[in-house]
């Protein structure tokens, strides 16, 4: 009783929990149908009526989205700092104002800090950006330095000579350190670490560290990604590829990256996935293309599993002919696996369906 | 977000929320529609509609059973829809459909398993496929599956057992043992 469905164990095993790479544009598809629905009222409410004129946003510029995240953003901190600032002991508030090289001093160490909230860096930021940021800045320092009237004499001296320098370092700040809208009043800054180990030429496992992230991302530099803090990648195609695993913690997001070269010698340039054995001289063979295989071979198989053609010749040509009637296959799909390796001992392998159709 | 906040935000249409959990299930779930959608397009067609119902029901959705399974449920009677729409509507391929795919998986014997599993799941017979996959992989009864296909429970049976042993017979010959 044991091993009586050792099939259903395997492929639930394998299966259960198998992931599949999906492709960005599936969101956008969901959300665009999601936002119909919310306008047609189909389970209306306010919030999903504010859900609508989002997509919308969304829809009409995606710059301008970031643009107002960063502006938000600004505003934030802005308010924070200096209010931070006056509420600490008003006495020593003032002396420091009236110095005004120690309070360009200060200036600095609010720019430090922002910058290590901001951490990351992604440079898609625009000139328009930072020009709302400034004008947001202007207004905003000066209602927060404006609000500290405990301070005698010295509002004058606050505007004339530290508000200026507060503001161009900020805004200097969100132009040259750009766009990541970071988490405001988070305590540990995100980080990433990674490591690799090469199991074969072109084939590497990946792994991530990061203490607090919610997510890990990777891009294998070649196309493909993967979300989990571990991931195994196997590179098709020879090239210095350039890894980089994410972490995403609410709207932060660091990485790292390395770089690795792989070389593939061998490859499978054309796989067909129809033919059609009518003698019309048109795709009537099955073939494929290929480069520097070695130790080839191919099985065609029908639905039941029995094998209609076998070769060890990538330059193999089938007419679609069943090896044991001799007569060309029904209509249908059929099923075919090729292994090989090349010079460097790189497997290459494909699975895939091709249909028949006379 | 764990889970309970993640629905409820859901329910109150939050967009941030939805692709949260848009992100945290759908590599899992296009690889379920893929096992009964044996197109990949078709397939991702089905998990766009899947996860349209998933957030137009989701109030429906009762916090102390499994999301995961929850969600899954939806992704598979929806590619039962379709496969159902399919059979009523199949038309053939036009020659003019004759495509090249240039597709290349190369891999390691470790990493073989599953992508080649999935390709043998694909690759049987719409009837086998459905019933193996609901009764092997996402573990209903054959009552279950009785009631879901409209078939008799010994037809799923026996489809089963079919789908199983062309399975065996595919594993035997390509000398893939584990």
């Amino acid at each position: 009783m044991s091993d009586k469905d050792y099939i259903k164990e395997l492929f639930q095993n394998e299966l259960g929990n198998h992931q599949v790479k999906v492709d960005p544009q599936l969101w956008q598809g969901v959300q665009s149908q999601l936002g119909n629905i919310a306008s047609t009222g189909a389970s209306g409410s306010a919030a999903v009526a504010g859900k609508a004129s989002f997509l919308v946003k969304i829809g009409v510029a995606a710059a301008i989205t970031t643009a107002t995240i960063v502006t938000t953003y600004v505003l934030v901190n802005n308010a924070d700092t200096p209010t931070e600032n006056t509420e600490t002991p008003i006495e020593q508030v003032a002396p420091k104002v009236v110095d005004a090289s120690v309070k360009t001093d200060e200036g600095n160490i609010i720019q430090n800090d922002v910058v290590a909230d901001n951490m990351t860096s992604d440079s898609s930021i625009d000139l328009e950006t930072s020009t709302t940021n400034n004008t947001v800045d202007h207004s905003s320092t000066q209602s927060t330095t404006n609000s500290t009237p405990e301070i005698p004499s010295q509002p004058e001296v606050t505007t004339g000579t530290s508000a200026p320098p507060v503001t161009n370092d900020v805004g200097s700040n969100n132009s040259s350190n750009s766009s990541t809208p970071p988490v405001k009043g988070t305590p540990v800054p995100l980080e990433i670490s990674i490591e690799f180990e090469k199991k074969s030429n072109q084939h590497y496992a990946f792994s991530a560290f990061s203490k607090d992230a919610e997510k890990i991302e990777w891009d294998f530099g070649d196309g493909t990604s993967f979300s989990d803090d571990k991931a195994e990648h196997v590179f098709n195609e020879s090239g210095t590829f350039t890894v980089t695993a994410f972490a995403y913690r609410k709207d932060e997001v660091v990485k790292e990256t390395l770089s690795l070269t792989v070389d593939v010698v061998g490859k499978i340039t054309k796989l067909p996935t129809i033919f059609t054995p009518n003698n019309d001289g048109s795709n009537d063979e099955f073939f494929i293309e290929s480069e520097g295989l070695l130790d080839f071979s191919i099985v065609i198989m029908n639905d039941k599993g029995e094998v209609l053609f076998e070769s060890n010749s990538p330059d193999f040509r089938w007419d679609g002919r069943d090896r044991k009637t001799g007569l060309i296959a029904d209509n249908g799909f059929y099923f075919y696996i090729i292994t090989a390796k090349d010079m460097l001992d790189n497997t290459i392998s494909q699975h895939q369906r091709l249909q028949l159709k006379k | 977000m764990n889970e309970e906040t993640l629905v409820k935000e859901c329910v109150s249409g939050s967009a941030k929320a939805q692709k949260e959990l848009f992100d945290a299930f759908a590599p899992k779930m296009l690889a379920v529609a893929m096992r009964y959608i044996n197109d990949k397009e078709r397939a991702e067609d089905v998990l766009q509609d899947a996860f349209i119902k998933v957030f137009k029901n989701i109030y429906n959705f009762k916090l102390d059973g499994s999301l995961e399974g929850w969600v899954r449920k939806i992704v598979v009677n929806t590619a039962l829809d379709q496969l159902r729409k399919d059979k009523k509507h199949q038309t053939d391929i036009e020659l003019d459909d004759v495509s090249f795919e240039l597709k290349q998986i190369n891999h390691t014997e470790s990493q073989l398993q599953a992508d080649y599993l999935m390709t043998l799941v694909q690759s049987l017979p719409d009837g086998y496929r459905t019933v193996f996959n609901l009764f092997a992989i996402e573990g209903y009864s054959h009552k279950e599956i009785a009631d879901l296909l409209e078939i008799t429970e010994s037809t799923s049976k026996s489809q089963y057992s079919r789908a199983r042993s062309v399975l065996r017979e595919m594993l035997e010959k390509l000398n893939i043992e584990r």
